[in-house]
C-alpha cells in the first residue's frame, strides 16, 4: 500500500501507466505534464500535497512529488479536495462529472485543450484506481 | 438547468446573415429566412461545403462557430447545431442546453421539421401555476424550476445531427467547448441583459455565482469563462444526450429543481424524445413557404399574416409608406388575436386548417379598413362556426 499523492505513489502510478497498453493506445497524442493537487484542509488535518507527472505520447517520462515551479511547467493542473480524490480513486466519482459539478477544478489548462484527450484523461484515472492506495488520517473523515 | 428566468422575446435585434463567398440563397430559403426569426433554426441542405453557406444568429461568436464548421466541410445541419451550442455559451438569455427549439430543414429537396421544444414534466398538473385562491400566480410559470419544462435541446440537437450531419459529433460540439473553456468576450448586449435581470439572477446562488461575479454583471469587453459548462459540453460531445439526461448530471439537475420547488424527475429527463413533424406549407406572393408547424405558432401566424396582406394588395403600396405599415399593424392584430388558440397539436383549439383557410383569410382581410384602426373590442379570434 502506498500513501496517496506521495513521491512513491507517483512513481507507482507512472510504472502502471507505462505498463498499460490501453493507456498507451488512447494517450498516443498526449504531450504535456500534469500537476495533481489535493487542497489543504487544516480542520481535518489534511495538508496540501501534489504530484507531478510528465506525460508524453502514451507514456510517463517522470513522476514524483511536486516541487516549486512545477505549476509553471505543467500543461494541466487538477485540484480537488481530499474527499473528491478519494471518490475518484474508489470509482464512486466519474472524472467528467466531478469537473461538471465543480468538485474537480482544472486550475491550469482548459477543457478545450483537454477535449481531444478526454479518453486519455479518463484512462489516467482508471490506471490510478488499480494502485494499492492508502489514505492518510483525516481523508476519510473530510 | 432549465430556464431560471423567462427569456426576452426572440430576435428583437435584427440579424444579418454572415455568408461565405459565392452564396446566393435559393428561393425557398430566402422566404423561409423570414420564418427563422420565429423558429430559431433553419437548416438548408444545399448550403453545404467549403465556399457555400450562410449563418445567422443572435451573437457574432456563435455565428463564427457555425461558419467555422462549414469551412471544415460540415453541412447546414452541422453548422446549425454548432451555432446553437455556441449560443448556449455566449447567449444565455435565449440559447441553452436546458431549453428546447425547433428546426426547419431541407435536404434533398424535402422539407422536414424537428420539434425539440420542452415538454411538461410527468408530474405537471393543470393547477400547478395557481395560488391557494385558485388564481394564476404569474411568477410560478415564469421564474425558477417549476417554470421549466423537460429540456429538449440535448436530444434534439443530437437528433438533428444524427439524421443529417456530416462531421463527427465531437467536432460539431468543439466550438462551444472552446468558447466556454477558453472564454468569450462579453458583448454590450449580454452585459445589458444580465444587468436587467440582476435581481432575478441574484435570487439563486447557482445563477448568481455564474452570471454575477463580484455581485454584478461582467463588464462589456471583458472575457468570460464557463469551465463547468465546458465540462458539460465535453461530456455531451463524448456521450451524446445521455451525458446530461442520465447519471450524475441528471441527478444534479433534478436535485437543483427540487431545491427550488421544481417537479422534474430523472425519468422525465431520460424519456424525452424529439419529434419529426410535417411542415406547415402555404403560398403567398408567388412563393411557396415551408415553416414550423404546431406546437410552434410562428409558421401558422406567418402564413396568416402573408395571406391577409396578399389579399389587401400590400405589395403594391410604396415601401415604408404609412399605408403599408398600417396594414401590417392591422393584420398582426388579427393574427395575434388568433394566436392564443394555438398550442400543443394534441390539444390545440385551432390549426392551419382553420387559420390558413382561404375563406378565413378573405374574411380577415375584409375586416381591415385601410384608413383607420379597428377598435380592439371588434377583433375577435377565430371561432368554430355554430352548426345551423
Amino acid at each position: 500500500m502506498t500513501e496517496i499523492l506521495t513521491d512513491a505513489w507517483a512513481k507507482a502510478w507512472a510504472e502502471a501507466l507505462n505498463a498499460s497498453a490501453s493507456y498507451r493506445g488512447v494517450a498516443a497524442s498526449w504531450e504535456g505534464a500534469v500537476l495533481v493537487t489535493v487542497r489543504g484542509d487544516p480542520g481535518h488535518g489534511i495538508e496540501e500535497r501534489a504530484v507531478f507527472l510528465d506525460l508524453w505520447h502514451g507514456g510517463c517520462r517522470e513522476a514524483r512529488a511536486a516541487r516549486p515551479g512545477d505549476l509553471d511547467a505543467a500543461r494541466y493542473a487538477l485540484t480537488a479536495d481530499a474527499s473528491t480524490w478519494a471518490g475518484l480513486l474508489s470509482g464512486a466519482l466519474d472524472p467528467m462529472s466531478a469537473v461538471m459539478g465543480g468538485a474537480l477544478d482544472l486550475t491550469k489548462g482548459s477543457v478545450a485543450s483537454l477535449f481531444p484527450h478526454l479518453a486519455a484523461a479518463k484512462e489516467l484515472v482508471a490506471v490510478a484506481r488499480l494502485l494499492e492506495t492508502s489514505l492518510p488520517p483525516g481523508w476519510a473523515a473530510s | 438547468m432549465g430556464r431560471i428566468i423567462a427569456p426576452p422575446p426572440p430576435c428583437r435585434q435584427r440579424t444579418r446573415p454572415a455568408t461565405l463567398p459565392g452564396v446566393r440563397p435559393p428561393r425557398l430559403l430566402r422566404l423561409a429566412a423570414a420564418a427563422v426569426l420565429a423558429v430559431g433554426l433553419l437548416v438548408h441542405g444545399a448550403a453545404a461545403g467549403p465556399g457555400r453557406g450562410a449563418v445567422a444568429s443572435a451573437a457574432p461568436a456563435a455565428t463564427e462557430a457555425g461558419l467555422a464548421v462549414l469551412r471544415a466541410g460540415g453541412n447546414a445541419a452541422d453548422a446549425a447545431v454548432a451555432t446553437a451550442l455556441a449560443l448556449a455559451v455566449v447567449h444565455p438569455a435565449a440559447g441553452n442546453l436546458g431549453g428546447g427549439g425547433f428546426a426547419v430543414t431541407r435536404f434533398g429537396g424535402q422539407v422536414r421539421t424537428l420539434d425539440f421544444r420542452e415538454t411538461a414534466p410527468a408530474a405537471a398538473t393543470a393547477g400547478m401555476f395557481l395560488g391557494n385562491d385558485g388564481r394564476p400566480v404569474a411568477e410560478k410559470s415564469l421564474v425558477g424550476p417549476l417554470a421549466s419544462g423537460v429540456p429538449g435541446s440535448p436530444a434534439g440537437l443530437f437528433e438533428l445531427h444524427r439524421r443529417f450531419g456530416r462531421l463527427p459529433w465531437p467536432q460539431v460540439v468543439a466550438p462551444a467547448v472552446r468558447l466556454a473553456s477558453e472564454g468569450f468576450m462579453v458583448t454590450p448586449r449580454l452585459q445589458r441583459s444580465i444587468s436587467e435581470e440582476r435581481a432575478l439572477l441574484a435570487r439563486f446562488p447557482e445563477t448568481a455565482a455564474v452570471w454575477l461575479p463580484e455581485g454584478r454583471a461582467p463588464a462589456a469587453g471583458s472575457v468570460m469563462k464557463l469551465p463547468r459548462l465546458a465540462a458539460v459540453l465535453a461530456a455531451y460531445a463524448e456521450r451524446g444526450p445521455e451525458a446530461l439526461t442520465t447519471g450524475s448530471a441528471a441527478a444534479a439537475i433534478v436535485a437543483a429543481s427540487r431545491r427550488y420547488g421544481g417537479i422534474l424527475t430523472t425519468g422525465d429527463l431520460a424519456s424525452y424524445r424529439p419529434l419529426w413533424r410535417e411542415p406547415v406549407v402555404f403560398t403567398a406572393f408567388g412563393w411557396e413557404v415551408a415553416s414550423m408547424p404546431l406546437p410552434s405558432s410562428g409558421g401558422i401566424i406567418l402564413g396568416e399574416t402573408l395571406g391577409i396582406l396578399e389579399r389587401l394588395g400590400w405589395a403594391k403600396l410604396p415601401p415604408g409608406s404609412v399605408e403599408r405599415i398600417h396594414l401590417i399593424a392591422e393584420t398582426w392584430r388579427r393574427a395575434f388575436a388568433d394566436r392564443f388558440l394555438l398550442g400543443d397539436p394534441a390539444t390545440t383549439l385551432a390549426g392551419p386548417a382553420q387559420l390558413l383557410d382561404p375563406g378565413w383569410l378573405a374574411k380577415r382581410a375584409s375586416e381591415i379598413d385601410g384608413s383607420r384602426s379597428t377598435p380592439s373590442v371588434r377583433i375577435q379570434p377565430w371561432a368554430r362556426p355554430t352548426p345551423t
